[in-house]
């Protein structure tokens, strides 16, 4: 855990049902600026069946469906 | 009555198969995550026990190699699963 932090916000604000608290591991060595980079995921709770069907996918943290807007042309 | 139990069991079979594919796409970058294998080996248990049920009570789910069918063959017995809401 040398430079890696606790992402203590849940990743899914809107949803009070699944607050996650994450460890985010460090960047590889020699990363460099500019690049892509996504955290490896890992695994420890899930949606149930049916609500993973319903939502697409079975894992609470990759849940992020776009906001619904009132508004035309939002 | 008879119809919405087989809707029912279809639609937790659905449900199921859904959890295996999504666990078997984890694997495939966490392989020694034990936790996501035993879930992954649950799930599947699970639903080749749902299968098994749903094609005893109600027909094969598939046209060939996943259920053994009487005489006469009985692929052709309407409705096919994607035909049930």
């Amino acid at each position: 855990m040398m430079n890696g932090y606790m992402y203590n916000q849940p990743i899914i604000p809107w949803d009070q049902n699944y607050p996650i608290t994450s460890y985010i591991p460090p960047f590889p060595p020699n990363s460099k600026l500019a690049r892509a980079y996504f955290i490896y995921q890992r695994y420890t709770r899930s949606f149930p069946p049916k609500e993973a069907l319903d939502k697409g996918t079975m894992f609470p943290e990759l849940y992020s469906p776009y906001p619904y807007h009132d508004r035309k042309g939002i | 009555m008879k119809n919405n139990e087989r809707a029912r069991l279809l639609d937790e079979i659905r449900a199921i198969e859904f959890m295996t594919i999504e666990l078997n796409l984890y694997l495939d970058t966490h392989p020694d995550d034990r936790k996501a294998l035993n879930d992954y080996n649950s799930y599947t248990k699970q639903l080749m026990a749902l299968k098994d049920e749903y094609q005893r009570l109600y027909g094969p789910l598939s046209n060939f190699g996943t259920a053994v069918s009487e005489y006469p063959w009985a692929w052709l017995n309407e409705p096919w699963p994607w035909e049930l809401d």
